[in-house]
Order: C-alpha cells, then structure tokens, then sequence
C-alpha cells in the first residue's frame, strides 16, 4: 500500500522572495561579497543625495526663478498667451488619446502630460497667484479634450488639419499682431525662452518630417540631378556637427537672404538650421525602411496596374514609416536634448537659463552656489520628458513588432 | 570669415553713410538701441528673477540710450555668447557691444571694432589664504595655484612667474565652478583669475574672510564699449556718453544734484550739462543730451558702486578705476 504525500512547500530558500535573493545574490562567496559591497554603495550614494536634497540644498534661486525657467523674459502681463497655446495643445493630446482609448501608447502619453500639468497646477494653485487661473485652465482644456475625444472619436480624421492651424494661429498668439501696447501687441522673439523654446525648437521634428521623406525619396530617385542634390545634401549636412549648422545658419543666412540680420529674429534662424539638420537624419532613417521593403511589393503593385506615385504613396511608403518609427522616435528623443546647443547663438534655452541663474549675484550669496541645484533640476525634468518617450518607443516596437518579423 | 563680414559690413556702412544715414540717424529713427550684452558675468551683466537686465556693463548700455533718445529705458538688449559677440557688431546686428570685452590691438584692427575709454580696468589677480603667509609673487616658490586651462590667464601665469624665475606647481581644472571648490577644499594655496571674478566668487567659498585679494596684477585687460570701425560719428558719441560719466564724477555731480549743477559756474559741467549748448549739439545730440544720460543713470561712481561698491557683495576696491584725482585711470578730456 502506499499513500499520497499531501503537497508540501518547498524547502526554505529556495521559492519565493527568500528563494530568489539567494538564488540571485547570495549564491556564492565573491557574488555575496559583490551584492554587500554594492548594497552599501548605492544606500550611500542614494542616502547622501536625499539627505543633501532635503536638508543642505537650497532650492531659493530654483524656485525664485521658476518664470525665467519657464518662458525667460515673456512679459509677465502677456503669460497667458503662452498659456493658451499650451492648452490647445494639450486639448488636441486629449481628443488623440481619448479617441484612441484602445492605444495604450497614445493614452499613457497624454495621462502622462496630465499628470505633469496637474502637478504644476496644484503647485501654482498654492503658491503663484498670478498663474494659477491659468494652470487651472490648461487642466480644464486637456480634460474637455479627452472627454470630447472619447465621445466623437471620428474628430480624429481633423486632427492634422487641428495641428496645421495650432501651429500657425499659435505662432501668432506667441508673436503678437499690434505694435506697442495691448493685449495683443508684439512680444519679439529674442524675448521668448526657457522651456517654452525648447518645446518650440523641438517642433521642428515635424516639418522634418515631409522634409526628410522628400530627400529620401530624392535620394532613391532615377533621374540624376535630384538624386544628387538630395544626396549631396544629406551628406554635407550629416557631415558636421548641429552647433556648426547653428553658427552657418545665425551668421551666414542673413547674408544669403541679403536681409538685415535683426529682420530674422533668431529664434527663426536656430529652428531652420534644426529642422533641415534633423530632416537629413530623418531622410536615412526613411531610406532605411524604404531598402526593408521587399522588391516583390514594388513590381506587384506595377502589375496591379498602379502608376509611380501610386505605388510609392500607397504600397511602398506605409511600409517603409512602419518599420522605421521606432528609429523616428529615437530621433525625437535627441533632438529634444540637442535643442540645448541653441545657447550658442544666444538664445536663452531651457539649460541656458541655469547658467543665467547660477550667474545672477543673488546665486553667488548662496554659499557654495546653486548650480548642483539648477543642474539636478534641469535634469529631472528633461528626464521625465525624455524617459517618457522612450517608454513610448518601446511599445511602440512592441505593438509593431519591429525586430520580430 | 571674419574678413569677409568686415569687407561687407563696410560697404554697406559706406552706402549707408553715402545716403546720409549713419548709425547715430539709424538709432534715432528706430527709436530704441540695440547694445549686445552678457547674461551670464554676475556684477556685469545679469538677468535677475523678474526678467530684467542688470549690471555695470548693462547699466552703460542705459546711459548712453538715455543720451540718445532720451529715454534710458529704450534699450533692445541682445544677450550674445563669447564666439558671437563680434560678428554681431559686424553684421550690425548691435549699434554698440558692451560685453566685458578686452580691449586689444587686433579687435581694433583686424577684427574691425572701436573702442571708447575703458570703463573697467581689470587684471589677473590671485587669490590667496590669510594665514598662507603669501604676500608677493615670490612667494609662491615651491607652492600651488589653481588656474584653469586654455585661458590667456593660464599662459600669463607661466610667463609672469617664470620670469621671476618662480618654481611652482600648476593645477589645472576645466570650469570655474569645479576650481573654486577645489581651492576652498586646499588643494592649492593660490587660485589665479581676473580680480573682477575673484571679487564675484570670494562670498560663495567656506569662510570669506579665511581668503583674500593679493595686490599684484600680472596683465592688463581694459574692458570698454565698442562700436564697428567706420563710423566716426557714432563712435564720438558713445566715447563722450562714457566721458561725461566720468566727468561727472570727477566734478561731483550725480543723478540726485544735476539740477542744480545746472547753475554751476563752471564752464566744463556747463558745456557738459548743455548750458552753453554748443558743444554737445556738435555731436549731434540734443543739447541735453547728455544732462540726461547723468540724471536718468548717474555718473561713474554710483554705476559703479550699485553693481560692484561697498554696499554690494562684490565690493570690489576701486584701484585703477577711481578717477585721476584719486590715483586712479579715469580720465575724460575736456568738453571744450
């Protein structure tokens, strides 16, 4: 006879939580030595860093300057221009990741955004008077957005033409329309800064966008004198550094136009030398998920009966920027940091303005400075905006299941 | 590069000039001065938390807006990076560069510019410990200075002490900020820079008062206004704004006293001051012109002493900057 052993658990140390940390960390004498040494390191490091943050920063200089931080030297009475455009934006977010409730990607993207806005909100409601209706009203707006979104979904098929018009009226809410004073008048450009130039600059990934899908077109084309001239220019311009085509573009454009230079504000001058410097990355980025569609696509198409164009736009193209938005993204990400290189034609960026801080007198009475603050700032925040996409990126791969095919 | 901007430049300011229109016109049509700046030299030039412009330099850029247009205030300031700065007087992209930029023979050569009367004389100075017994160059036999690396200040350093034939150890860092911490944490006993940035960064070290200023200057850095090389004109103007602040000084007058310096016997303040209008008309300026520059921004001293004088946390001595009267280089000719 024999009888059924009841389950039992298994042995300690060797399943769960316990079971793992010894599996993993504690296996052998070095690994132990290993996980104890680095346990205390990083406690250390992480400790002192904490406690430096709490107790011997001195975070004054950062939270004085928030404004210089956000839009530079915009006039404080005109912040709700700058305000509205990011409520447009914020709203049109929302109506992308409320009709698109089934993307995950889209919706984590704005639910990020709003987590952002809120949290400034809340602050502003605390301690910025002069903001707070303001911040509470880009709230307002994502929230209207998401929820006009979920309810209309087919508002979706507008959103590019939604886009088109943000960009343009929103310029123009930026810049202003009447001379002297009033609610409209002229903010110049040399004025705009801080966050609010970054994301400007970082806007110039979309133009780049059309841009870049020409030149690599261009650069497969038959005909000689196209090709050559979209492969010269990708090649010339990936040849040198962006800080280069800054300087080419604040000192030599003025000249080209034969224009007065403080005819082209510089604000403008930065953002065409960043927009055709990322339209060429972007052109290889597409070239290469042009060569990753198979030659049978292009000849079946032709045997369908379809014309060149036909066969590009609609057979060729949709596969090509399938494959490569993935690498698009990437490229995103490192523009938004590599708008920083601005301060060298004297813009006052997001990073521009810690130094601009760190070097007012105030800075200099704090002892031992602030520039560890402004730079642990600037950084988490850049951070969060650059991890975050990133995280889209990745799913977007997944969900596209680039790598996998 | 530089040349061909420069050859460029000057033809259009010849044609500008054929046709009449020379900066000083161009500035009063547009009714506002375009002056290139720093944002970033506390005590110089600075923007503060409300967004506004501040500093000595800044402060000149006001003085001489207030002669010409009357209005201090009328300023378009143009913050400009160290590589820029020149270009942008080049292009004429600035009417005047007020950016603590050394004068020197090539900028006024072949870089194109002009330079009026330096409105600080700075030099390379060292910072040493109270109690590190250090009081002369000589002493540094055998000791170390922090410098940091690829500056003129680097390269005077060696020159200056190897002619005094002084053996010491440099110590080289990268940033400003990374050598200061250096030198409050000991690791030299000397830290060498320009004396304005000494004064700037003595109040964030440890304990100020453990440190000070050594009197020597090994170099000479004379930084003043600059306008483009061409226009005789414009450049007389900015010159004699830059005068009469230190006119002014010397013969007691200032924002606050200006109204009644106007019954001044003296016939120096009354040319200055427009009375006998004459002379100030002849620089194309209104007779007031420069009655104004004094009243809406002061004279030398209270510029001086509002960015970088006893009340401020520079407080940096006058030394070279006094006016000759008190051993110092401020000098202005006579408004005859």
């Amino acid at each position: 006879m024999f009888e059924v052993i009841p389950p039992r658990p298994a042995p300690g140390g060797v399943a769960g939580v316990g079971g793992w940390i010894r599996r993993n960390l504690f296996s052998s004498p070095a690994n132990t030595l290993l996980t104890v040494v680095t346990g205390v390191f990083v406690v250390y490091v992480g400790l002192s860093v904490v406690l430096w943050a709490l107790f011997d920063a001195s975070w004054g200089q950062v939270w004085a300057n928030q404004r210089l931080f956000a839009v530079y030297r915009y006039p404080a009475d005109l912040l709700w221009r700058p305000m509205a455009v990011l409520a447009a934006m914020m709203a049109l977010i929302g109506v992308m990741g409320g009709a698109g409730r089934r993307n995950e990607i889209l919706r984590g993207l704005f639910w990020s955004l709003v987590a952002f806005v809120a949290f400034v909100t809340v602050i502003a409601l605390l301690f910025w008077p002069s903001v707070r209706v303001l911040w509470a009203g880009v709230l307002a707006a994502s929230l209207v957005g998401y929820a006009v979104g979920v309810a209309r979904p087919s508002f979706v098929r507008g959103l590019p033409w939604a886009w088109v018009a943000w960009l343009f009226l929103g310029f123009f809410l930026l810049y202003g329309v009447t001379p002297g004073s009033g609610l409209l008048r002229i903010v110049p450009a040399r004025d705009w800064g801080g966050f609010m130039l970054t994301l400007i600059l970082f806007t110039g990934i979309v133009p780049s966008f059309p841009l870049g899908i020409a030149l690599a077109l261009g650069r497969r084309s038959k005909l000689p004198a196209i090709k050559y001239v979209c492969t010269g220019f990708i090649e010339i311009v990936r040849g040198a550094p962006l800080i280069m085509w800054l300087f080419v573009a604040s000192l030599l454009l003025p000249l080209f136009l034969n224009t007065d230079p403080n005819n082209l504000p510089a604000i403008l001058r930065a953002y065409v030398a960043i927009t055709l410097f990322s339209a060429a990355y972007m052109a290889e980025n597409v070239r290469g998920g042009l060569q990753a569609v198979p030659r049978g696509q292009t000849e079946a198409a032709r045997a369908l009966g379809l014309g060149g164009w036909q066969t590009t736009s609609l057979i060729v193209l949709p596969q090509a920027l399938r494959a490569v938005i993935p690498a698009i993204v990437g490229q995103a990400i490192g523009l938004f940091k590599d708008t920083s290189l601005v301060f060298i034609v004297g813009l006052a960026d997001f990073f521009r303005v810690t130094e601009i801080v760190a070097n007012q007198p105030a800075s200099l009475q704090v002892t031992g400075g602030v520039k560890l603050e402004l730079y642990l700032y600037v950084a988490l925040i850049y951070f969060f905006f650059a991890y975050r996409m990133s995280i889209a990126s990745r799913q977007l791969e997944k969900q596209l299941g680039v790598g996998t095919r | 590069m530089r040349k061909m901007l420069l050859v460029l430049a000057v033809l259009v300011l010849a044609f500008g000039t054929a046709f009449g229109q020379g900066k000083l016109q161009e500035v009063q049509a547009r009714g506002e001065l375009r002056c290139g700046v720093n944002q970033t030299l506390p005590g110089f030039g600075s923007v503060d938390a409300a967004g506004e412009f501040q500093g000595f330099d800044v402060d000149f850029c006001r003085s001489i807006a207030a002669a010409v247009l009357g209005d201090a205030n009328a300023v378009n300031f143009r913050p400009l990076s160290a590589q820029e700065r020149f270009t942008a007087v080049q292009s004429g992209e600035v009417d005047v560069l007020i950016r603590n930029s050394t004068f020197t023979l090539s900028r006024d050569t072949s870089v194109g510019l002009n330079f009026t009367a330096p409105t600080f004389y700075d030099g390379q100075g060292f910072m040493v410990r109270t109690d590190s017994g250090i009081n002369t160059l000589a002493d540094f036999e055998g000791r170390s200075i922090c410098v940091q690396s690829g500056t003129t200040t680097e390269l005077n350093l060696a020159d200056v002490l190897g002619a005094l034939d002084v053996q010491f150890t440099p110590v080289i860092f990268e940033s400003a900020p990374q050598l200061v911490s250096a030198y409050d944490d000991g690791q030299c006993d000397g830290w060498t820079t320009d004396k304005s940035g000494l004064a700037s960064f003595l109040p964030t070290l440890g304990v100020p008062s453990d440190h000070r200023i050594m009197d020597a200057t090994i170099s000479k850095e004379p930084l003043g206004p600059a306008v483009l090389h061409g226009d005789d004109q414009w450049y007389d103007v900015v010159k004699w704004v830059v005068y009469a602040t230190f006119a002014a000084e010397e013969y007691g007058i200032t924002s606050a006293n200006v109204d009644a310096a106007l019954e001044s016997p003296n016939p120096q303040v009354r040319r200055m001051l427009g009375v006998d209008p004459d002379q100030v008309r002849g620089l194309g300026l209104s007779s007031d012109a420069l009655y104004q520059a004094i009243l809406q921004m002061g004279n030398y001293g209270e510029i001086y002493d509002r960015h970088l004088g006893p009340d401020t946390q520079f407080d940096i001595p006058r030394g070279l900057n006094a006016p000759y009267t008190r051993g110092g280089l401020l000098y202005s000719p006579p408004f005859n």
